[in-house]
């Protein structure tokens, strides 16, 4: 454990633990915690999609397929087959990350739209299965009774002391994120998600790389799944929504693309808006998705750097520098 | 299977198929001339839906009268949207990823606007064009929707065809899709083009929605459907070729038809999704093929 | 002896043929350029080499071993390296991120060691970042290690493009256009370069069309057109061959 301490040096992320750290004590109801908890669980996801999309830039739209055969696969597996917790989370994590592979072959072949609509069709082909697989997945009546994760005879079923793991593994997947991002593997996948045929006479083996972003991203959200089924105890269909594979999709570009940091932030902040802004009920949609368009659209390093001209300029009245 | 089962469902099934081809005909022009993809344009059928559902049950304004308006105003969405999202983008590096990001955006928006205006509650428009079956021959019974619907979306795409290719116009069109720079050389405003191209693309979306809304159950999700449907056209037939999209739609719509009666209505989407899934993965150039080169 | 060889390769790209039997052969540690107008098929021979095409008919050996089927990714793992005519840059990385792309393959810490960011991986890291700006030092671009390269003028961009393809320590250096869009004092500096690389024992094919570039560093010289290889020898008697004249010029060129 020292090692991880003296090896997180970066600064956001400490801000990000210890606001974090803090917050439990400002949350005055158990909801609002489980909220919180979910918030967590999405921005572990969102470290996936992040270097899947925002480093790899391969445009994944059904996430949250992988978070939910996380979820399903050991629900199914600790509740109807009585595996013990801990193996169960391990196996649905491994499923989450070979249904990953399997998703990546489509993106040996395709890209940008036809690669996006593709994951779309996984998704809702992920969907239908939860929705009419009944005897399987409970269908539209739910998944209930999933046994509480028991860590040396002691039972984790208090809302905060899942806040306090599932805290621990945001941040430390995020470490990993970052570790992997600035490695020659996160370079490979810039590489590649800018030019791929001069990434490959580089000497990247595209598919080894395709692979392992998808892998990554199954990973991150399959862990998300498996934490998410056993501190909310059941599952219920509404989880496979595509509307949650947007929103991940969303966090995701609102968190800057490929920050890391960023994807926890508004992996959090996402899950909570909602619940915090339902007095502004339908507008919240509206405002949220119209301030994704300004970002994407809006040329903020033009107006930061007119802005910072301007200051400099008209009013420290430094000269001009020459170029 | 009686032959006239056969020849309901085959017409049943073009009918419908006619529907997820012409969405899939816009997609294939905006690509054509910009280069985008346009993620939202299910979500133009669906508000055209219910603007008709506005415009019929609510004003009780005859079809025809509806079928204009909403022409004009889906030109002008379509202008606007054009403007707002490709216009911006246009001299930026990473446009492709943007301008999806984009859309995915703005199919989201509009998903939500609609749900703002009409809430979330199913609606239905009665039938405009009456409930009579006809007889075709022997114990063939059509609705006369179907016939219209095929009727409608022929005369449509002829006029399209038409437009491109003996209209000054289509040529000019046609010129900004193969070589914006060559073609604004030549005196094209192909600034101008584009918006025409995207508002175009949004009319030919409108009356796929004006048309739809006489048979399906209006509502916020039907987007997406029409959308992924309308991918599956452009995949199966072709991505890029306007003609590869319309025999995808109606390939699908036959397919989806007659899988809902052999095997299960439940399972049709899946077997639509489960298709384009293979299609993506094996032949991802679709019927019919379409290199595309890439200059090293 | 031989390090690259060519051997009747023949490319068609439907109807049209790119190549036609092009034979040629690269001494170890030579520098050869290939010379012709345009579209006779230079590019097209550098695909076929670096594996981005698969020729139709014809071998290409590297050491006595064919590779003409392998996947442009094991042609830089046997040691084949190239620049882009039209510049191939990494835009959303910086000048040495390039450079360090460019050494991919020798990295060989693995998944687990990034993760637990063992001191070995560190070291590594540390190694490969300290070769690239050795890397970008050489080829004149000292300083410039934080930049993005769309801020680089041309001609350094091009200079980049030569640096990150040397980080993968290649046996052969494959140059397309190096000189292109740069003034007489950057060619003198690229003119420089070459003879540097070629003393350190690489061996180096370029396409070029600066002639008073390919007369200072080449051995030799090996002209096509129209996919097919017309004229090879020294600079000097490629300069009086009729027939690179008239492809150059067209056939009415030889009067004067």
């Amino acid at each position: 454990m020292k090692k991880y301490w003296y090896q997180i040096k970066s600064k956001p992320i400490v801000l990000f633990s210890l606001v974090f750290l803090i917050l439990p004590l400002f949350l005055n109801n158990d909801y609002a915690v489980y909220v919180a908890n979910r918030g967590l669980a999405n921005a572990t996801a969102v470290i996936g999609l992040i270097l899947l999309y925002g480093i790899a830039g391969q445009i994944s739209l059904g996430h949250v397929a992988f978070f939910a055969i996380g979820a399903y696969s050991t629900a199914i597996l600790s509740a109807t087959h009585s595996v013990p917790v801990p193996i169960a989370m391990m196996c649905g994590i491994l499923i989450s990350c070979i249904f990953g592979i399997f998703l990546s072959i489509p993106s040996f072949k395709l890209s940008g739209p036809f690669l996006s609509i593709c994951t779309v069709a996984f998704g809702e082909v992920i969907r239908q299965l939860v929705i009419n697989m009944e005897w399987l997945t409970g269908g539209p009546y739910g998944f209930y009774h999933i046994p509480k994760l028991v860590v040396f005879g002691y039972s984790i079923s208090d809302v905060h002391t899942w806040y306090y793991i599932l805290l621990a593994v945001a941040v430390l997947m995020a470490v990993v994120g970052n570790r992997i991002k600035h490695s020659h593997y996160g370079r490979a996948l810039y590489a590649i998600n800018e030019d791929e045929i001069a990434a490959e006479v580089m000497g990247i083996n595209i598919r080894r790389m395709k692979r392992f972003a998808f892998i990554c991203s199954s990973f991150f959200a399959g862990l998300a799944g498996v934490l998410y089924a056993h501190f909310a105890g059941y599952l219920s269909q509404d989880l496979v929504l595509s509307d949650n594979s947007y929103n991940l999709f969303t966090m995701a570009v609102l968190g800057g693309t490929d920050s890391i940091l960023g994807g926890l932030w508004t992996g959090v902040g996402l899950t909570a808006a909602p619940e915090i802004m339902r007095f502004l009920q339908v507008y919240y949609m509206l405002i949220l998705y119209f301030i994704v368009l300004l970002v994407v659209l809006v040329p903020w390093s033009k107006i930061t750097k007119d802005v910072k001209d301007i200051i400099n300029y008209k009013f420290l009245h430094k000269s001009k520098a020459v170029i | 299977m009686t032959i006239s089962t056969f020849f309901q469902l085959l017409i049943g099934g073009i009918s419908i198929g006619a529907l997820y081809a012409l969405p899939a005909l816009g997609i294939t022009l905006i690509w054509n001339a910009a280069g985008v993809f346009n993620f939202a344009n299910g979500d133009f059928v669906m508000v055209s839906c219910f603007l008709t559902y506005t415009l019929l049950s609510v004003l009780h304004i005859p079809f025809i009268v509806a079928l204009l308006i909403i022409m004009v105003f889906m030109y002008f969405f379509g202008v606007v949207t054009e403007k707002i999202i490709v216009e911006t983008l246009r001299k930026d590096n990473s446009i492709a990823l943007k301008s999806l990001v984009c859309f995915i955006a703005l199919s989201l928006f509009i998903r939500n606007l609609a749900r703002f205006i009409w809430g979330t509650t199913p609606r239905t428009v009665k039938n405009p064009f009456g409930n009579n079956p006809i007889v075709l021959f022997g114990s063939v019974y059509i609705m006369p929707h179907t016939f219209w619907i095929i009727g409608i979306s022929c005369t449509l795409m002829l006029i399209l065809v038409f437009l491109f290719k003996f209209t000054k116009l289509g040529i000019a069109m046609r010129a900004t899709t193969q070589n914006i720079t060559v073609a604004s050389l030549m005196g094209v405003n192909t600034k101008w083009i584009i918006g025409f191209v995207f508002g175009v693309s949004s009319i030919v979306a409108g009356f796929a929605g004006a048309l739809s809304s006489s048979i399906f159950y209006i509502t916020l999700d039907m987007g997406v459907m029409f959308g992924t449907k309308a991918f599956a056209s452009n995949v199966i037939g072709g991505f890029g070729s306007p003609v590869g999209a319309v025999v995808g739609g109606l390939l699908i719509g036959v397919i989806e038809t007659f899988g809902a009666s052999l095997i299960s209505s439940q399972y049709k989407d899946l077997i639509t999704f489960a298709l384009l899934l293979l299609f993506l993965i094996f032949k991802p150039k679709g019927i019919f093929k379409l290199e595309v080169a890439q200059k090293v | 002896m031989a390090i690259l060889e060519i051997r009747n390769i023949t490319k068609r790209f439907g109807g049209i043929v790119a190549l036609q039997e092009v034979s040629l052969s690269v001494d170890k540690g030579g520098v050869v350029a290939i010379i012709g107008p345009n579209g006779s098929g230079k590019t097209t021979l550098l695909n076929v080499i670096t594996g981005v095409y698969v020729p139709e008919e014809g071998e290409v050996l590297l050491n006595g071993n064919c590779i003409q089927s392998l996947s442009p990714e094991k042609v830089c793992k046997v040691g084949i390296s190239r620049t882009f005519q039209n510049i191939r840059l990494f835009k959303k990385l910086t000048v040495l991120e390039n450079v360090m792309i460019g050494s991919h393959k020798l990295y060989k810490r693995g998944l687990t060691e990034i993760i637990i960011s063992t001191k070995g991986f560190k070291q590594e890291q540390e190694q490969h970042k300290k070769r690239a700006m050795e890397l970008l030092e050489f080829v004149g671009l000292k300083g410039k290690e934080g930049v993005k390269p769309e801020n680089l003028p041309y001609a350094s961009q091009r200079f980049l493009e030569i640096a990150r393809a040397l980080a993968s320590e290649p046996q052969v250096l494959l140059l397309d256009e190096p000189a292109a869009g740069m003034n007489a004092v950057e060619i003198e500096h690229l003119i420089e370069l070459i003879k540097k690389l070629s003393k350190t024992g690489i061996t180096i094919l370029l396409i070029e069309h600066i002639m008073g570039l390919v007369r200072e560093v080449t051995d030799s010289v090996v002209v096509l057109s129209y996919g097919e290889k017309i004229a090879e020898g020294n600079y000097e008697d490629i300069e009086k061959n009729t027939a690179v004249i008239e492809a150059y010029l067209g056939k009415g060129a030889i009067k004067c």
